[in-house]
């Protein structure tokens, strides 16, 4: 198996066959079963948060940041769902780690689940462009659960998709944990890819900061954790933050998780920030995105990004698909449009479940940005 | 154009469906603060069966417009489901307060501009029967008479329809000729009684000068009136480029126009056609309204119909949108 043809392929944004998939996640599994979940690299590296999907954002941040193996990543997790281009997007992540295992790291997010991507793209985009016989998703979200967990850099840079949990005080409790299945609602595992840096918006003066309310103002944050407003996982503070570091002799936590309209979100005076690497996402929310580029523990500069030109010509772009006989088929996708004045006479003749997967499946490809109008 | 604008119903219809289907929609009791609670549950007993019954006739009437509503259903994302929960509820919260506000045997009127697929008509007239002296749907000719077909094409429709057809009545008109439109509502309207306009989602397709004029003139051709618009909103902070995308979105995918977005950006300056010094204005962005009007416990229900798993999402595209109510006398 030609990695770099399949790279060739992967970088034109076009599909590989199923069997390949199929190819791909077993080596992929075979590799990363032997890592723990907790891995340990070196600067210089670049962090890049979540991009959901967002397959051309992938690309320009690789223009930005420089490709692999000329630049070493580590990719906080949160790969598929919401972009139109999920299976694009971790297909060509997981080649790059087969091509350049020591150049290329992988985290699990909260998205890399069987559970959410049922509900958030990932599964339909699968059902839409492998046919309603494959099992791209079920390959897929099985080489998911390899993913590992977390990464510290240096020695002394804590990196998480999500944050912190109440069961894990040290770094060795993490790697005594199970990781190789779906993640759990509740226990270490989920808070790790789920929780949140506690908000303390009032000292944002962006987030409208109230001058009249000064208790508002120098309000800290909580020593517990909290019940996170998510339904799974906590949010932490400040304290919270404080005492794993200096239990565990590190500096600060990265993580992603969190939409930023900025590209990152720093808390606690530097402790904490967030990494957010999908420009206007789900290509409405108009936010800019950043990567972490690590020069040196303490040189480090965050490189934001805008949405890529090339998703305004999204109507233009060719993408092979695969019938249900394992055919390839090339089909003009409209990805964001509706075909506005089209005769769709046989769609509407059929009873058809509207809220069925095969028929999800089919409109997936017709997918517009949604509003309220 | 007006086509375009017109079809903009579908996505509303589709969205209402979805959220009735994933049951968003009705509201639980206990939803909102007593005694309000207990007429919107009343006003919305039988919300799923209208829509069911008018979207199925639908199907049969225009296999055309079904279809292309049924394209719309696609991937139900919470998001989606929670806006048009919250637009519905708003818009409804609004109507009741203002009946609410007047004396207990007031007669009133209520007039939904643009109406489209709405079917509030039904359950206005259902809730307050004798105090509803007229309810006017009013939309673009094809619209009306789509609406006309359906409704009459439906046994269990056509029944409703006959019990208040001295009531209720529908019109077609264009709202950029404002004197047509308020040489036709006025043979159908007192305006001695109040009058409770209606605009959701329907002046953000106007121009600014045409949105201005059919508020200022309805103000004073109606000297006691309410006034109930939903809209969407730029932002107006200067990182805020929601609403620059959202223009070329929706540009680019259906040449739809959008053309006071960046204008009527905010909630200090949404309200301005409104305001002539005498009117009194309340406005809300839909996520004050989540978090204000409904209670913990029906966001705990939400929460449990569809896995919401973030917020910021959710609050970025309802903070783009506000309810905005004013009476004037």
């Amino acid at each position: 198996m030609e990695l770099d043809k399949c790279l060739e392929v992967l970088y034109k944004g076009q599909l590989l066959p199923e069997v390949t998939i199929r190819a791909l996640c077993f080596k992929f599994k075979e590799l990363l079963i032997k890592e723990s979940n907790v891995i340990h690299i070196q600067t210089p590296v670049t962090v890049v948060g979540d991009m959901h999907g967002q397959f051309h954002d992938l690309l320009e941040m690789f223009s930005i940041g420089g490709r692999i193996p000329d630049t070493n990543y580590l990719f906080l997790g949160d790969y598929v769902d919401r972009g139109l281009y999920s299976i694009e997007t971790i297909m060509l992540l997981i080649v790059l780690k087969l091509r350049y295992p020591n150049r290329i790291h992988l985290l699990r997010g909260n998205h890399e689940s069987r559970q959410i991507t049922q509900s958030y793209g990932f599964y339909t985009e699968c059902l839409n462009k492998y046919g309603g016989n494959s099992k791209v998703w079920t390959y897929l979200t099985d080489a998911f659960d390899y993913l590992v967990l977390c990464c510290i850099i240096d020695n002394e840079l804590f990196c998480v998709h999500g944050g912190l949990s109440p069961n894990v005080q040290t770094i060795d409790q993490i790697k005594i944990i199970d990781r190789f299945r779906e993640i759990p609602h509740d226990g270490a595992m989920a808070d790790l890819v789920w929780s949140d840096p506690e908000e303390s918006d009032h000292l944002n003066p962006e987030n409208g900061m109230d001058p009249n309310n000064l208790e508002e103002f120098f309000k800290p944050t909580s020593n517990q954790f909290q019940v996170s407003p998510r339904g799974a996982g906590y949010t932490f503070g400040r304290a919270v933050v404080e005492k794993f570091l200096e239990s565990n002799k590190m500096s600060r936590i990265y993580r992603a998780h969190q939409l930023c309209n900025d590209g990152y979100q720093v808390y606690f005076d530097g402790l904490v920030t967030t990494v957010w690497s999908a420009p206007n996402y789900c290509y409405r929310c108009g936010n800019k995105a950043s990567i972490l580029e690590l020069y040196s523990t303490n040189k480090f500069y965050f490189n934001v990004f805008e949405e890529a030109p090339e998703n305004k010509l999204l109507k233009e772009n060719f993408n092979n698909t695969y019938d249900d006989s394992g055919r390839i088929t090339s089909k003009v996708i409209n990805d964001y449009f509706i075909d506005d004045g089209s005769d769709d006479e046989d769609e509407s003749f059929r009873d058809v479940d509207v809220f069925s997967e095969e028929y999800q499946a089919r409109s997936a490809s017709l997918r517009s940005v949604q509003y309220f109008l | 154009m007006e086509r375009i604008i017109q079809q903009t119903d579908y996505d509303a219809l589709s969205s209402k469906i979805c959220a009735l289907q994933f049951s968003y929609l009705p509201p639980n009791k206990g939803t909102l603060s007593e005694p309000i609670d207990e007429t919107l549950q009343s006003l919305y007993q039988d919300i799923k069966s209208l829509h069911f019954e008018y979207y199925k006739t639908l199907k049969e009437e225009s296999r055309n417009v079904y279809g292309k509503i049924n394209k719309l259903m696609r991937n139900p994302f919470p998001v989606m489901n929670y806006g048009t929960y919250l637009r519905t509820l708003a818009i409804d919260v609004s109507l009741i307060k203002f009946i609410n506000s007047f004396p207990i045997d007031q007669h009133f009127q209520i007039v939904n501009l643009g109406s489209g697929s709405d079917l509030r008509f039904i359950q206005y007239l259902n809730m307050f029967g004798d105090r509803v002296e007229r309810f006017i749907d009013l939309d673009f000719k094809d619209a009306i008479i789509l609406k006309q077909k359906i409704l009459k094409d439906s046994i269990t429709l056509d029944h409703i329809i006959q019990s208040y057809r001295d009531k209720f009545v529908m019109l077609p008109g264009d709202l950029k000729n404002v004197a047509g439109t308020l040489e036709k509502l006025t043979q159908f309207l007192n305006p001695k009684i109040p009058t409770i306009f209606i605009t959701e989602c329907v002046l953000c397709y106007m121009t600014e000068n045409d949105s201005k004029q059919l508020v200022s003139t309805i103000m004073n051709e109606f000297p006691t009136g309410c006034w109930i618009s939903y809209d969407p909103i730029g932002g107006s902070d200067v990182n805020d480029k929601f609403g620059t995308i959202m223009k070329r979105n929706l540009m680019d995918s259906r040449n739809l126009e959008m053309p006071t977005l960046l204008i009527y950006n905010s909630k200090s300056n949404y309200p301005q056609r409104w305001d002539n010094g005498k009117s009194e204005i309340v406005i809300k962005d839909m996520w004050d309204f989540l978090s204000e009007s409904i209670s913990d416990i029906e966001k705990k229900r939400l929460r449990s119909l569809q896995f919401l798993d973030e917020i910021e999402e959710l609050k970025i595209m309802q903070s783009h949108y506000v309810i905005l109510n004013t009476t004037w006398t």
